[in-house]
């Protein structure tokens, strides 16, 4: 039965993995949001991947990822570490989150050893295998990503958020991909959060939740 | 600890036609085929520009219609591992057609012309004293120092023989100041004989007497200090209110200003000679007294810049010379005075206060003035005792001071962010584009005297959150060591002292301030950030030498190519020596050996 639907956010999502996972097998993680969890600007992040969607039930945590995440497997797979373990399910396009929580009491259809939690059946995917299968690089560990996703505007603009962990009062890095063909230097403080939006023609352009998608005044009005 | 800066590449950029015989003739060889190249930083252009890829030792250089950049991964320093090398500054234009790598310099043919890009290993003293010759041989106008326009882009020495700054005797207290510091130094560690001591105390007290002579030429004998002079053959700048001095009169005459507010043929008695010893200035040049036409209508940042050269001067020369230590005392009792009798305002020849040079309250109540409060009030809170700094204690001004002080000055002095921000709002722009980065300095000095000059430590605390009020916000994201080092003299680091940036500064920053532009627009490894009303700033704060040229009063993020008249504009030295050499003075830096450790 479904019973707590939590999104993590801010600081929970500073936290590793491997302790997301504990604190949710251990049913202390806090409800966050109150809709559902499917908020627009909600999502999940890859390296060291901040579960933005924890659905508690009978004993088994499955962790839903939004379509965005490309570096993850299309299929359903296990996210491990140590004797810790999570059923990751990655959403698909057009898919909603409504869907997904219809798709909860179907588990047993997605997972076939859904009680037992057998790694016969079921891909397995370690964290640093999510760390590293990652198109975009941030350039030292302090600064961490906590969103990949495609622009809410549906231009096909990737956007990406990545935070200061407090470690240090001034970090220069950079940002490279390869694939989405561009690299910046950044400047960034103690525990700053950044956004960033890229363009088909590669510029990058800092933006906030916002995503540049509407004039500031239109917003306001 | 101090920061010790070691000897480190600096770029030296010199022009030739192709068919100059200097020219290396392996610059119009084939290029050969393209080295292997696979970056690991972001890169100034995307791989589908690169042209032309060579690897010579350590290094790549990588060219094409975009210009030319160095990628070491070896260097030291990370921001010294990708090196962009562009129009306008290091090419004439961006569109590289072959390059020769000889060493660590490098010859560049490009569409128009041909650049040598000499990566000389100087240290930050030798640094500065090329830029200081470069701006006493080109930009000293009558020992005034600002800027200067060229005739021809690029080539210094077109620097035009006119040519006027409306903050020209603040921009000359500054430099002065840069060199008083030089001198003491100098004085200091090697002795007030020897040649170089001599030397730089012979341009510290040029640009002293230059100062000074603003403080007499108008003759009133109250305390006013003009912002500049012309001489009659020159052509007369029509940004302002001049006066003319003949005889024992000074006429308003004819400018746009002056029409317009009625002012023309206004007139004030000469009453109070120059100082035979600040004549030289104009005598030499075969002009009399006669021939002055000074520029009136003085700001509050030229009296914050004067009034501290003057602390400076007395010091540092008034043990040596009596006479002239006795001038600026007088200079100094007059000037505050002059504040004090006039309800807290400079007043001209109209008998009233001048656009910008107010501290009164009933300014700060005003539309305008509510927003330079802050700012101005703790200038007036810093006169006084550093007036005091100069002269001696004097009663009245520290009755003044005291009761500023009771009557709001206290609060009043650490609300310059909560002001800025309101006004940003109500001007519908993020408060970054509100900025006015001139009152940076303004606003350094005038918190560093009143730390230095106060000591009592309930104040000083309220002195040091009113400097942080600009610091936290504004200034110290600048990282401008002109900022940094007198804060770290009287409070040593905060969260935005950065001496990596501070070195960075040093290392990076031009041996020319020739100001043309780079081509930073468009640069594929910077992102940027637009604010509400279309102002955009870089994602990261760049080296110098890769971003525009300026005085240190523009915004070092700013996402621009050029600033103070490009490639046929000359920008004084000041934001490189004064930095220099007032961390060299309290001890904040040094230089290290022969070998970048």
């Amino acid at each position: 039965m479904l019973e707590n639907i939590v999104v993590l956010s801010g600081v929970d999502k500073q936290k590793n993995a491997e302790a997301i996972v504990s604190a949710a097998l251990a049913q202390q993680v806090k409800i966050i949001e109150k809709n559902g969890g499917a908020s627009r600007f909600a999502y999940c992040d890859s390296v060291n991947n901040m579960l933005p969607v924890i659905l508690n039930g009978a004993g088994v945590y499955v962790c839903i990822f939004s379509a965005d995440v490309v570096s993850l497997p299309e299929e359903p797979f296990y996210l491990t570490k140590g004797n810790n373990r999570v059923l990751a399910y990655r959403m698909k396009q057009g898919e909603t989150f409504e869907d997904v929580l219809a798709l909860y009491n179907r588990l047993g259809e997605i997972c076939p050893d859904f009680d037992c939690i057998s790694t016969d059946s079921m891909p397995e995917c370690d964290f640093e295998e999510i760390e590293n299968t990652t198109d975009i690089y941030v350039s030292c560990d302090n600064v961490k990503f906590s969103a990949i996703k495609n622009c809410e505007d549906g231009s096909g603009d990737l956007v990406f958020r990545v935070f200061e962990t407090g470690e240090k009062t001034d970090t220069r890095l950079f940002i490279t991909s390869d694939g989405y063909d561009f690299g910046f230097w950044l400047d960034i403080r103690e525990g700053e959060v950044k956004t960033f939006r890229v363009g088909k023609d590669s510029i990058v352009r800092e933006t906030n939740l916002l995503e540049g998608i509407a004039p500031f005044d239109e917003m306001l009005e | 600890m101090p920061i010790v800066l070691y000897p480190h590449k600096s770029r030296v950029i010199t022009f030739y036609s192709a068919d100059n015989p200097c020219v290396p003739k392996e610059l119009f060889c084939d290029m050969g085929e393209n080295a292997e190249f696979k970056p690991v930083y972001p890169t100034p252009f995307r791989k589908k520009d690169f042209k032309f890829v060579k690897k010579v030792g350590n290094a790549y250089y990588v060219a094409g219609e975009k210009g030319l950049f160095r990628y070491c991964d070896s260097e030291k320093e990370e921001y010294d591992r990708v090196m962009y090398f562009s129009a306008d500054r290091d090419l004439k234009d961006n569109d590289v057609q072959s390059f020769f790598v000889d060493g660590d310099n490098i010859w560049v043919k490009t569409k128009t012309s041909v650049s040598h890009i000499e990566l000389k290993v100087v240290t930050m003293e030798q640094k500065a004293e090329m830029l200081r010759e470069e701006t006493c041989t080109y930009i000293d106008r009558k020992g005034m120092i600002s800027n200067k326009l060229l005739d021809e882009p690029w080539n210094i020495e077109s620097a035009r023989k006119f040519g006027h700054s409306d903050n020209d005797g603040g921009f000359t207290a500054e430099f002065c100041m840069g060199e008083i510091l030089h001198y003491a130094y100098l004085k200091r560690e090697k002795g007030a004989d020897h040649p170089e001591t001599v030397k730089i105390r012979k341009v510290a007290r040029r640009a002293l007497d230059a100062c000074m002579l603003l403080m007499y030429i108008h003759g009133r004998g109250d305390g006013f200090v003009c912002r500049s002079y012309v001489t009659t053959d020159a052509p007369l700048p029509d940004d302002g209110l001049f006066m003319h001095r003949c005889g024992d009169v000074a006429t308003v005459v004819e400018t746009t200003d002056s029409i317009r507010k009625g002012y023309v043929g206004r007139q004030t008695k000469i009453v109070e000679d120059i100082p035979e010893c600040f004549r030289y200035l104009y005598e030499d040049e075969g002009y009399t007294a006669d021939d002055i036409i000074f520029k009136c209508d003085t700001s509050s940042d030229e009296i914050t810049l004067q009034l501290f050269n003057l602390y400076y001067a007395h010091i540092i020369f008034g043990e040596e010379e009596k006479e002239l230590d006795a001038l600026i005392i007088d200079r100094t009792k007059k000037i505050i005075n002059h504040i004090l009798d006039n309800g807290h305002e400079l007043h001209d020849f109209h008998g009233g206060p001048t656009s910008w040079a107010r501290w009164s309250k009933r300014y700060f109540e005003s539309g305008i003035g509510w927003c330079d409060g802050p700012l101005n009030c703790s200038e007036l809170l810093m006169y006084l005792k550093l007036g005091q700094a100069v002269c001696g204690y004097n009663e009245r001004w520290q009755n003044e001071y005291e009761s500023l002080l009771a009557g709001g000055y206290e609060k009043l002095c650490t609300l310059h962010y909560d002001r800025a921000f309101s006004a940003s709002i109500v001007k519908q722009c993020d408060y970054i584009e509100d900025i006015m980065y001139g009152d940076h300095m303004l606003s350094n000095l005038t918190f560093f005297g009143l730390t230095c000059f106060e000591k009592d430590e309930r104040l000083r605390n309220i002195y040091y959150k009113g400097w942080q009020s600009w610091r936290a916000t504004s200034s110290g994201k600048e990282h401008h060591p002109v900022y940094d080092i007198p804060f770290a003299v009287n409070f040593g680091t905060d969260e935005y002292y950065d001496e990596e940036k501070i070195k960075m500064w040093f290392y990076r920053t031009n041996c020319s301030y020739i100001a043309s532009g780079t081509s930073l627009v468009g640069r594929s490894d910077v992102a940027t950030k637009e604010y509400r009303a279309g102002y955009r700033h870089t994602s990261y704060l760049l080296p110098p030498d890769e971003r525009y040229i300026s005085k240190q009063d523009r915004d070092p993020w700013e996402y621009k190519n050029e600033d103070s008249h490009g490639k046929i504009g000359l920008e004084m030295c000041t934001a490189y020596t004064f930095s220099y050499w007032m961390g060299r003075y309290y001890g904040i830096i040094e230089e290290g050996g022969d070998t970048n450790a």
